[in-house]
């Protein structure tokens, strides 16, 4: 039942996604078109029509799918790993690295009237090298733990956040407010090319994460629990961990930083199915790509022909959603 | 209808690419409908007599009146723009012309894409950047005579300023010119208020701090300005004169104890249009004043 209807939410997402937007154009005419092109009818959409569904759209729809699949599967990863309800894609380092990353990028091309190119690419190493120094110093040896990991997971945050704030004091005040708006997320700027560069992460990273459902949810006893029933926990730990942070660090280095949707909705799949990873984290994925591209509606219209910044949405509605939902379960157990 | 440039063509323009361009949009019909999300550009297709082809700008373009207007009906964030959106705010991308000072979101190629013409024009280095814009406006939008003449104006007026200023030797004019408060931002040489400065033959105390990292913008740190002692203050930020007198150490600036702290307008200190010869004049003024002031050089 439920997963019916995380299905259904997604097919309405993206209906969503290709029919809304500050442009009107008819769901009818959208459909006609997708058919023609795979040798169906007519095309019923004029060329700028076409070009506004399937050039801005479609690419923008896809990458929120994938963005918020993967975002919110590896929120849901991290909350079994750490055994921890507060975990969320950001705790090893990702966030900070991919900021001090796309930082240096911008602030180093001062007033520039285009982001650098290289932004996504020097936030994608910059999350990497966060989330490789943290498992260095808090994940090996026969005596770290998922405790000594969240700390130096902690620890690397601070560090790499006090070097990007220290060079967004060095940096001029348009740089600021364009790192700014980086650090919010946003999906605006999404093409075909950042989907075939995103695709490929999210597909493995995601598909690994879902798999180690049931070693996650053997480890939810407790680590020597897990031990003594024959899994090899550090394995477990190093491959989740890596494919969440891979994933996360592809994502984030191409939409900026959109927090919420990995804490939020793996909770909000746990309320609905229950405690089993094996079931909350596929559905996380279906869920999270749908939540993700309905917040994104809402971003490209509700203050056109501005946009929000998607983390702002993401947190305005996901967070009375998460309240509603908690006090219907309240209820029922009541 | 017919097109003024190539389906697609975003035009980034700098003043040494100005003859190539001026040579590929010969013969260019005029774009009927223009949204400009650069209050700088805004000022200057309205003074060049493009304001009827202006049909939307951006929520910070205040200047004239009639830019104000429009800017409170869309209330549109160049920061974060919407490419669809913006393409809709005229009849056909074919007759469209949007002009940025920022590329966010990508909006160049999303509205290159969308058939849309774009020209881009960030904040000029120099003065003859800034001259060279005004020229390109003109050519895009149809009124290339009177943009000539408009930079052609701006430019005898601002060299006027610097060749009428007085030249006595031992009295170097100081300057700290403030873009914001706390942190203090200010500007170099490298810059195009900056370099109108120096032209003046004054002495930029921001322009031992300049970095790569800031493009000519540095941030200053107060102990640094207090010791420095400058002459003149121009405020460009929220700051008051009165605000800057409250600081702690700073009434023992030169500046501050014999009354020579300028507050600029923000449209003065942000655009690099034609309000480009209003703030040449304004801090002309102010260091002639300084020039002229005795107990400056006690």
């Amino acid at each position: 039942m439920v997963s019916a209807a995380t299905v259904v939410a997604t097919l309405v997402a993206v209906v969503v996604g290709l029919v809304v937007g500050p442009t009107s154009i008819g769901a009818g005419a959208i459909l006609a078109d997708l058919l023609a092109h795979v040798g169906v009818g007519h095309a019923r959409l004029n060329a700028l029509d076409g070009t506004i569904v399937w050039q801005l759209r479609a690419p923008r729809m896809v990458l929120g799918l994938l963005a918020g699949a993967m975002l919110a599967v590896a929120g849901g990863s991290y909350q079994g790993i750490f055994r921890n309800p507060l975990a969320d894609p950001y705790l090893l380092g990702v966030a900070a690295g991919a900021g001090l990353g796309a930082t240096v990028a911008i602030v180093h091309d001062g007033g520039a009237v285009n982001v650098p190119t290289w932004t996504p690419w020097l936030a994608f190493a910059g999350a990497l090298v966060a989330v490789a120094l943290t498992w260095l110093i808090g994940g090996r040896g026969p005596r770290s733990t998922t405790s000594t990991l969240i700390l130096a997971g902690v620890a690397m945050a601070a560090l790499l956040t006090s070097a990007q704030t220290f060079l967004l004091q060095q940096a001029s005040a348009q740089s600021l407010a364009r790192v700014y708006i980086w650090l919010l997320g946003s999906l605006a700027s999404a093409n075909w090319s950042s989907v075939e560069v995103v695709l490929p992460y999210v597909l493995l990273c995601s598909l690994i994460c879902v798999m180690a459902g049931r070693a996650l949810d053997v480890m939810s006893v407790g680590e020597e629990e897990a031990r003594a029933l024959g899994l090899s926990v550090r394995q477990v730990r190093g491959v989740v961990v890596g494919a969440a942070s891979l994933g996360t660090a592809a994502v984030v280095s191409v939409v900026g930083l959109i927090g919420f949707v990995g804490i939020i909705v793996p909770h909000i799949v746990r309320l609905l199915v229950g405690t089993s990873y094996r079931r909350i984290l596929p559905l996380s994925v279906v869920f999270g790509a749908a939540f993700l591209v309905l917040c994104d509606t809402v971003a490209r219209t509700v203050l056109a022909p501005s946009e929000l910044p998607l983390g702002v949405v993401t947190a305005i509605i996901g967070a009375p959603v998460f309240v509603i939902i908690l006090s219907l379960r309240r209820g029922v157990r009541s | 209808m017919k097109r003024f440039l190539p389906r697609g063509l975003v035009v980034a323009l700098v003043a040494s690419t100005w003859p190539l361009l001026s040579a590929s949009l010969a013969g260019a019909s005029m774009p009927t409908c223009i949204v400009s999300l650069s209050p700088t550009a805004t000022d200057t297709l309205f003074t060049i007599g493009a304001g009827a082809q202006v049909k939307a700008v951006d929520q910070d373009s205040t200047v004239p009146l009639a830019a104000a207007r429009l800017a409170r009906k869309d209330k549109i964030n160049a920061l974060n723009p919407s490419a669809e959106a913006i393409a809709a705010l005229c009849p056909s991308p074919a007759s469209e012309l949007v002009v940025i000072s920022y590329n966010a979101n990508d909006i160049a190629k999303q509205l290159s894409t969308l058939g849309v013409t774009v020209l881009e024009q960030d904040a000029p280095s120099s003065l003859s950047a800034a001259y060279a814009q005004i020229r390109q406006l003109g050519l895009v939008s149809g009124h290339a005579v009177k943009a000539n003449a408009l930079a052609v104006a701006l430019q005898a007026r601002i060299l006027g300023y610097a060749q009428r200023m007085p030249r006595h030797s031992g009295k170097v004019v100081s300057v700290y010119y403030e873009i914001s408060a706390a942190p203090y931002y200010s500007l170099t040489s490298s810059t195009f208020v900056g370099s109108f400065m120096r032209s003046l033959g004054v002495v930029n105390i921001a322009d031992p701090e300049n970095t790569s990292a800031d493009a000519g913008y540095p941030s200053l740190n107060p102990e640094y300005i207090v010791k420095a002692n400058p002459n003149l203050i121009l405020l460009a930020g929220d700051a008051t004169a009165a605000a800057v007198k409250q600081r702690r150490g700073w009434s023992s600036i030169k500046a501050v104890r014999y009354g020579h702290v300028v507050v600029l307008t923000a449209n003065e200190a942000s655009q690099w249009g034609f309000l480009l010869g209003d703030l040449a004049q304004r801090i002309s003024a102010s260091v002639i004043g300084v020039i002229n002031d005795p107990r400056v050089w006690k």
